[in-house]
């Protein structure tokens, strides 16, 4: 494709040829490119005039709304890294990514910035929030007043020169950190470059076989490399139109895609397995959509799913490290599998002295890329966590997985600790350093237990001090002030003692195998609400 | 993936086994080799059983220390039996053994020591006074041992040291005490060997007891080395050279070594004719050397019939084999990489630095780390097809070594081009480091050094072509405002602060240094005027530099 690589390039590329093209439509608001190219060149102008360059770094913590992208566009063309923070994340957790990525400025609601003076000490770098007052999406209070510089999104666009900042970027240049959960430590914040998000994009296209114009529908949040990369940046590839939501619905999903005309949608199980669930309907198999990608498809409804809505389910292995690794494509599947390495990746599976595994057997995922670029360059402030990732010039997935003859890829867990909830990976780690502040904790694990939708849900297993009670309801509350939403365990479970090796490790997997005890408490059958 | 064709080098790949720790395989030579002489150390000779049992003592007194499996303990020793039991000793130790230049002095050896780590030091006792004058800079040191041939038990000097070090003579600690299991395997660190930084200060190499055993085998295969070939080497063993493609062949293979601490040009053909020479390891200058020796009627009446090593002038790569009856095997390595190209005797290419060996993939890349196209110069990048045959990281540089392997490539910092058969055609050198008789010199230490003259405002150091072959060490100053420099006082000065072979042949005062508009030093428009008619040359007084 004869046409710009760097993503804030290819929006003027195509305001230029066809600015009154709706890029992205929500419910109720859409975005031109014309729109969208005057807006972010705005934006930036005003951000370089409060001191953001080459190089700084922004945070987003934005709900998906066309503020997002012009955010986005915005720190893009001026180089400027975006750091884009779950929208669920304060407290430590929010003041650990900051300073992680060392973030001089925030682009948040007015509903949030109270979050950011909350950890302005935790996060020195932190200077400004930039607050969306009349987001889209979310109409919040004033800002409040705190320790840090507030600014208005709208006043700042409205403010700003509409001439494109006069910088060049090249595709090497880092263009977002994306924190991804830790295993053994704290979050991750995983650097990529403008080239690494257009490989993903282009992989993506490739494999879906998308054509000029494709109507692609994402609900996933927009700080997760999946709707940015495989849905926002490839409708601008494609010339198409995102349709964005900020979350799912189940009941209206088939009438969105009738009404938008969507011809294909990002999954991930628990949505197939929610979309699966509903009864059948005459209309089922009257939609425009034509395939859908993401992982993993359950294999029990693989089939059925595609029979009944007719859709063609492409299963890919990913992470937002390599973006997609392996791929089953229309023409060449097997069921069950991640499907085999991209073409630019060399995918092998390693035994623990990372010796290459005989065919069929279980070991770590390992990849690289044959290209420059094509992957994550490092994580941010964690130069020996790269090198333990990159050791004998392979990046160390942490899933385990087995090959067979023909090189397709069978994924089979995780080897990190850390535990897989409806997309979002959890940081055992960081659950269980939150519940452990709790002054009646003594001890706790925390691990992941099936889910009746596909993949995890988070269950706590905690030992009291001497003579203390507590409340499940109680080290739920505890969490919500700490942990993103996602994170908040569901199961919680009191016990004497947790099951330890002769050096003192405590033995999960043991209580894997005792998973959901009659003595476990479910928040759902409690009807305990979790805050998002 | 490994099924790639291309997987299959010139030869076939060797390997190694996980329990094959240094320890566990030279106990498994010495059962096989037996007390037959194996090694002739500047005269000392060793069988398999004796280097074994020497370095087990050693490993036994280091214990005794009370040093642990991955402490560093640093050697810094001239060629001798002592210095290979220190050597082996401590890897049989599963400790780790940290190799020093011995030319090593001031701050540099200090740094080494610290940015190490290191716990204790053996040093031979015409070095100890440097180790004296710095042992109060470097906090982790505990432990001094003192190697004196001549007087082996005696506490012959009065080191003056502080009182939380221990001085112990070499001799002493050796102890038949049994020596507990380190726990290690074959991936476990066996050497952090120092390479002179180019931008920075100087970078350890985490080479583990995996890539030392590889690279020995290797090599064997390689040059097809069989029990009946006698090796020579004069380089030192606190580099890989003689470390691993000399002594660890000699155990691996059970060929003979004769290891000497000097070269001598004119004494060499005679030397190869006494011991039986079949082979020897070159770098640097020293086949250069041995062709400007007088033409002799029996300069082809010896055993030796291959020499290995880099790099070779290729304009004396033919005239030598003829003259000499010997054929050289050239290949590409340092020490992160080892040996990362070869040119087999049955699939070479003279002049170029052969292909990629088997384990190995090669790849030259533009400065975006876009692969180039055949015969376009461009980095030599390299990375292993298998676990723990190269580097494993620097040091606790884990910034360096990010930087190093960007986008999962070694970058080697030296440039080259690959013929459309994919043999390998070095050109130089992008790093900012000078190479100088098979030493590097980094450029960063020695303009670091020379910034503290007194008289000195702004110093650049670069290599200018030598008449040997590589390069000498020439720096450019600007002086301080009325400040005036005499050149001889200048070196007398940094040779208290540096190794003798990083002190500066040529200095030249300069108005001004060229730079770019973000102020860095333009070298390359250095070294392009070369050694000018206002350059200083050492030699022309007759300076002598000691070593």
């Amino acid at each position: 494709m004869n046409q710009p690589e760097i993503i804030g390039d290819l929006v003027a590329h195509r305001a230029a040829l066809r600015p009154d093209h709706e890029l992205i439509r929500f419910a109720d608001v859409s975005l031109t490119y014309g729109q969208l190219d005057d807006r972010a060149n705005r934006l930036a102008d005003s951000l370089t005039a409060v001191g953001l360059t080459r190089e700084s770094r922004c945070a987003v913590q934005l709900p998906n709304s066309v503020e997002f992208i012009i955010a986005w566009i915005a720190l893009a063309r001026l180089g400027v890294v975006e750091v884009p923070l779950s929208t669920s994340l304060r407290g430590d957790l929010l003041g650990h990514q900051l300073t992680t990525a060392r973030c001089e400025a925030v682009i948040t609601t007015a509903a949030w910035a109270d979050r950011f003076h909350a950890v302005s000490e935790l996060a020195p770098t932190l200077r400004r929030i930039v607050c969306v007052d009349q987001a889209s999406a979310h109409d919040g209070p004033a800002p409040v007043a705190g320790p840090l510089e507030v600014l208005s999104f709208s006043e700042l666009v409205a403010r700003g020169a509409s001439t494109p900042p006069d910088i060049v970027i090249r595709p090497q240049d880092p263009a977002v950190i994306l924190f991804t959960s830790g295993t053994t430590g704290p979050s991750k914040g995983v650097v990529r470059s403008h080239r690494a998000n257009t490989i993903l994009s282009t992989s993506g296209i490739d494999l879906m076989g998308y054509e000029r114009g494709e109507v692609l529908f994402n609900a996933f949040p927009l700080f997760h490399a999946n709707a940015r990369y495989n849905t926002v940046l490839t409708a601008m590839i494609v010339d198409g139109t995102a349709v964005l939501r900020d979350k799912f619905s189940v009941s209206n999903f088939w009438d969105v895609c009738r009404e938008e005309a969507v011809t294909a949608f990002n999954y991930m199980g628990a949505v197939l397995m929610m979309l699966n669930k509903a009864g059948p309907r005459d209309n089922d198999a009257d939609n425009p959509v034509r395939r859908a990608f993401g992982a993993p498809a359950p294999v029990e409804i693989f089939h059925e799913f595609q029979d009944r809505f007719g859709v063609k389910l492409v299963e890919v292995y990913g992470s937002t490290e390599l973006g997609i690794a392996t791929l089953n494509t229309v023409d060449d599947f097997r069921l069950g599998s991640c499907g085999r390495a991209a073409d630019f990746y060399e995918i092998e599976i390693h035994d623990p002295d990372d010796e290459q595994c005989p065919i069929g057997e279980v070991g770590e995922i390992v990849a690289r890329s044959r290209e420059p670029f094509a992957m994550f360059d490092h994580y941010a402030d964690m130069p020996e966590a790269t090198v333990e990732a990159f050791r004998n010039q392979w990046f160390h997935t942490g899933d385990r997985g087995r090959m067979d003859e023909d090189g397709y890829v069978f994924y089979v867990d995780r080897t990190k600790d850390c535990i897989r909830r409806r997309g979002e990976n959890i940081s055992s780690w960081e659950v269980e350093r939150s519940i452990s502040a709790h002054p009646d904790v003594a001890e706790v694990a925390v691990i992941g237990v099936p889910s009746e939708l596909t993949e995890e849900e988070v269950l706590a297993v905690i030992v009291l001090k001497p003579d203390r009670s507590l409340e499940p309801a109680a080290v739920l509350d505890h969490c919500q002030e700490r942990l993103p939403g996602f994170a908040v365990p569901r199961y919680v479970r009191f016990v004497a003692e947790l099951p330890k090796t002769p050096s003192e490790r405590i033995e999960k997997y043991r209580l894997r195998e005792h998973g959901l005890t009659a003595d476990t408490w479910d928040r759902t059958e409690h009807g305990y609400e979790v805050a998002r | 993936m490994s099924t790639d064709p291309t997987a299959v080098g010139p030869h076939d790949p060797v390997s190694v086994e996980r329990h094959e720790t240094i320890g566990h395989w030279l106990r498994g030579r010495a059962e096989q080799l037996g007390d037959r002489p194996l090694l002739d150390v500047v005269g000392k000779h060793r069988s398999a059983v004796d280097t074994y049992q020497g370095a087990r003592d050693i490993a036994a007194g280091l214990v005794g220390l009370g040093l642990a499996p991955g402490d560093r303990v640093a050697v810094m020793m001239v060629n001798s039996a002592s210095c290979i039991d220190a050597w082996l000793g401590i890897c049989i130790a599963g400790m780790i053994e940290v190799p020093i230049n011995t030319s090593q002095r001031g701050d540099l050896l200090a740094y080494l020591l610290t940015q190490s780590g290191t716990r204790a030091i053996i040093v031979d006792v015409a070095l100890a006074d440097r180790v004296e004058r710095i042992a109060a800079d470097v906090a982790s040191l505990e432990h001094v041992v003192v190697c004196n041939d001549d007087s082996p038990r005696e506490e012959t000097l009065g080191l003056d040291l502080p009182s939380r070090l221990a001085l112990h003579p070499f001799e002493s600690i050796r102890s038949d005490a049994p020596t507990p299991d380190p726990g290690i395997d074959c991936y476990a660190t066996s050497t952090v060997l120092y390479t002179s930084g180019t931008t920075g200060p100087s970078k350890g190499v985490v080479l583990s007891h995996c890539a030392n055993i590889y690279l020995a085998r290797h090599t064997a295969r390689l040059m097809e080395y069989t029990e009946d070939d006698v090796l020579f080497s004069a380089f030192p063993l606190f580099h890989i050279n003689a470390k691993y493609t000399s002594t660890f062949v000699a155990i691996e293979v059970g060929s003979r070594l004769v290891l000497r601490d000097r070269f001598s040009a004119s004494g060499f053909w005679d030397l190869c004719r006494e011991e039986g020479i079949t082979a020897f390891n070159y770098q640097g200058a020293l086949l250069l050397m041995l062709y400007k020796q007088p033409e002799r009627a029996d300069d082809r009446a010896h055993q030796v019939t291959k020499a290995f090593g880099a790099p070779c002038p290729v304009d004396l790569w033919e005239p030598f084999e003829e003259r000499f009856g010997v054929m050289l095997n050239e290949v590409y390595g340092m020490t992160e990489i080892a040996i990362a190209s070869e040119n087999p005797k049955d699939d070479r290419r003279i002049g170029s630095a052969g292909r990629a060996s088997a384990q190995f993939e090669m790849r030259i890349v533009d400065e975006n780390d876009e692969p180039v196209p055949p015969r376009t110069a461009g980095e030599i990048v390299v990375r292993p097809r298998v676990p723990g045959v190269m580097i494993d990281r620097y040091f606790d540089m884990p910034e360096a070594t990010i930087e190093a392997f960007r986008n999962l490539w070694f970058h080697t910092g030296d440039r080259g081009y690959l013929d459309e058969d994919d043999f390998l055609w070095f050109v130089d050198r992008l790093k900012d480091c000078i190479r100088r008789r098979g030493e590097n010199i980094s450029s960063f230490e020695v303009e670091k050094t020379l910034i503290n003259h007194p008289a000195v405002l702004e110093s650049a150091a670069y290599g200018v072509q030598s008449d040997l072959s590589e390069e000498d060490v020439m720096v450019a100053l600007v002086l301080q405002p009325d400040a005036v420099l005499d050149p001889i006082e200048l070196l007398d000065w940094c040779q208290k602060r540096l190794a003798h072979f990083a002190v500066p042949r040529y200095v030249r005062v300069v108005e001004e240094l060229p730079k770019t508009p973000s102020q860095r030093i333009q070298k390359f428009k250095l070294r392009d005027e070369g050694i000018t008619n206002d350059t200083w040359d050492r030699e022309s007084v007759g300076y002598e530099v000691r070593r």
